[in-house]
């Protein structure tokens, strides 16, 4: 029987106390893990945001911040619009009116206008175009993928594709028709959009959106920008062919569909922007030029994404995590005075015990490190139940959190870094927990306990 | 002639109370026990038995003279190298047989190797066992065996590490007469068999008159003898 054997069978014997201890620690250490794993997926929820292949974003003037959790994660409320002319300034002459480039088209690989405003069953609804799945990108360099359908098309105004998150929760499937309701969720409906495609799962804030064709978007009811009467009557003086939008194939649906919004009357939320790598320039100084240019003007701001999703994380995420995981943390140091508070209760019958052992040839070592061994069982046990409670509360809480942030979340997700930081952590509070135990122990008079007990 | 096992020479050990004074309890000149003998030692209470036989143990150490076991000279070694030479060299018999509650039988011999320089051998614990007749009680914790049979299991827990010595404090103290009998036939005959010392503290007449050698503590503890001159009570 070696001294790991004695102390299993020294557990063994006080089964009660020794279960309540365990069961203490281990909810301890199933909240920290909880808080942990629960942590990360957050901070994945916000850095996935940083890899959609876009690295700017241009929308109205106001909190940077705003902006960003706006026109990434869709939520908050979005700061203003920005006009069509200023939209139209990222665009290549093949997609603008007057056949011109705009001011910043040769600074730009890509702009994919976001219009908000309507919901869907709770979900935010964006209008774009078929830039945003088929330019862009689900994490760093990776295309979009569609677990059903296709992307959207431009000449066809009222097609909608739905994220993985929103499909799943609502049930909807290709074929399908969507009514968004205007403003809120219980604001007056629009005109149904037919589901396309779904998008594949991406664990982006992409999963949480219903994306519709703009063109269809600018046509509901209270999309239209109300124009001063100056502006109605240049609008009434221009051909409607003037007034189509950019796109070929919009044109040839203007001939035979409902007509797309004259331009005075469009607005975009904002603009999603990856910037094209000028000669001897990589694309981050691209856009740091670009977006000193547009701030320095009063058409809109100009936001890097990353930079504002670091400072968020910075600000607000890290430290809320700190201290949840300091509070958890507390908890398991409350538990480990368990351990030592049963230990400690037990030292009688320890006593006896350890004077009969040491009578037997057990050195002063052999007894601390027994009473040791005891401590970090317990902890042991208890970590791992409580590392299997947190991660079944993961796996419990998992459908929530897709829904909700966008990222998948089960019993197999995990912290490994942390979670792997807690073992060398519990050993040393079960040592600390044992210590005095041990201490008590070691100090046993076998020779006295002798003389009063034989 | 056989050499002895135990020796012990000019060994004086005093108490201290609280108030500082020192309290003689052994002064032995000379006691020596052979290889394979088999000694009754009796005593009244408080004439210093147990504290001899935690000084022949090693628990104690003596403030002066030489406590040779098996050739080592105990009062010379630190703690926990009197401890080892315990563990290998010696077996203990309790007056209350002392057994480890939460073990099994065969645990609670397993658990006097796990401190020895021998491995482990739970072949030899069971072998222990079964020859002390407890073969079908391997698994039974104390408490759910008779006295009788608890005290067996003491008597294979002393022999676990094969000792040249068996050292047994009043064995039949708590027991029963007809169990008394038994547990000093078992104790015999097993260190007979196996050519281990013998010694049994017991104030039992009758069971001191079964051994072959039979010493009262005061014949050579010369505290006890010192007190009887002074009239006072050892």
């Amino acid at each position: 029987m070696t001294l790991l054997g004695i102390a299993w069978r020294n557990i063994r014997q006080r089964t009660l106390t020794s279960s309540l201890t365990v069961f203490s620690l281990a909810l301890g250490v199933g909240l920290v893990v909880a808080t942990l794993i629960t942590g990360g997926i957050v901070r994945q929820a916000f850095e996935s945001g940083t890899g959609l292949g876009y690295n700017m974003i241009v929308g109205a003037k106001g909190s940077p911040l705003q902006l960003v959790l706006n026109s990434v994660y869709y939520i908050s409320k979005p700061i203003e619009n920005i006009s069509w002319e200023f939209y139209s300034d990222f665009q290549p002459a093949s997609r603008r009116s007057d056949g011109e480039d705009g001011d910043f088209a040769s600074s730009v690989e890509v702009a994919v206008p976001i219009c908000m405003g309507d919901y869907y069953r709770g979900y935010r609804v964006i209008g774009t175009n078929a830039d945003l799945f088929g330019k862009l990108t689900r994490s760093r360099g990776t295309p979009f993928a569609f677990a059903d359908g296709r992307n959207l098309e431009d000449a066809n105004f009222f097609e909608a594709v739905l994220g993985a998150s929103v499909a799943a929760d609502t049930g909807l499937a290709v074929g399908d028709a969507i009514k968004p309701t205007h403003g809120a969720d219980d604001g007056p409906e629009h005109d149904p959009f037919v589901v396309v495609g779904i998008v594949a799962a991406t664990d982006t804030p992409i999963d949480r959106g219903v994306f519709v064709n703009m063109e269809g978007f600018y046509l509901q009811e209270g999309h239209a920008k109300p124009l001063d009467d100056e502006e109605e009557e240049a609008l009434l003086a221009a051909a409607s062919a003037d007034a189509a939008v950019d796109a070929t194939a919009a044109s040839d649906n203007a001939s035979s569909g409902p007509q797309p919004l004259p331009e005075a009357q469009r607005e975009v939320t904002s603009i999603l922007v990856k910037t094209a790598s000028l000669p001897g320039l990589p694309p981050e100084l691209t856009s740091m030029g670009m977006r000193t240019v547009i701030n320095e003007g009063s058409d809109g701001q100009a936001v890097l994404p990353i930079g504002e999703i670091r400072q968020l994380l910075d600000l607000f995420v890290w430290p809320l995590e700190r201290l949840l995981l300091l509070i958890t943390v507390l908890v398991v140091i409350v538990s480990a005075v368990g351990i030592l508070v049963s230990m400690v209760g037990s030292s009688l019958e320890r006593t006896r015990d350890v004077a009969i052992m040491r009578a037997l040839g057990a050195r002063r070592s052999h007894v601390l490190l027994t009473v040791l061994l005891e401590a970090v069982l317990l902890a042991g046990c208890g970590g791992l139940t409580g590392w299997a409670l947190g991660h079944l509360v993961v796996g419990a809480i998992g459908p929530w959190i897709a829904t909700n942030a966008g990222v998948s979340a089960s019993v197999l997700s995990a912290a490994p870094g942390a979670e792997l930081l807690l073992v060398p952590f519990l050993i040393a509070l079960a040592v600390a927990a044992g210590l005095l135990p041990a201490v008590m122990a070691y100090r046993t008079d076998v020779a006295r306990w002798l003389q009063r007990g034989g | 002639m056989a050499d002895a096992v135990i020796q012990l020479e000019q060994v004086r050990k005093a108490f201290r109370t609280p108030a500082g004074e020192a309290v003689p309890i052994l002064d032995v000149e000379r006691f020596e026990v052979m290889a394979g003998e088999q000694v009754a030692l009796e005593g009244h209470s408080g004439s210093g038995k147990t504290t001899l036989l935690n000084v022949i143990a090693g628990i104690m150490r003596p403030d002066s003279g030489r406590v040779v076991l098996d050739g080592v000279d105990l009062a010379r070694l630190p703690e926990a190298a009197r401890d080892r030479v315990r563990a290998d060299r010696l077996g203990l018999v309790f007056q209350q047989f002392n057994l480890l509650p939460g073990f099994t039988a065969i645990e609670n011999v397993l658990v006097a190797m796990a401190f020895s320089s021998a491995r482990p051998d739970r072949s030899r614990a069971e072998a222990l066992l079964t020859s002390v007749g407890l073969g079908h009680r391997l698994s039974h914790k104390p408490a759910a065996l008779s006295v009788g049979e608890q005290q067996r299991v003491a008597v294979a827990r002393a022999l676990a590490n094969q000792p040249k010595v068996i050292l047994a404090d009043e064995p039949t103290a708590s027991i029963d007469p007809a169990h008394q009998q038994q547990v000093v036939d078992l104790l015999k005959q097993t260190c007979q068999e196996q050519n281990v010392a013998l010694v049994v503290v017991t104030h039992t007449p009758e069971v001191a008159e079964q051994f072959p050698r039979r010493v009262r503590i005061e014949s050579f503890n010369r505290v006890l003898a010192k007190a009887a001159s002074a009239g006072g009570d050892a």
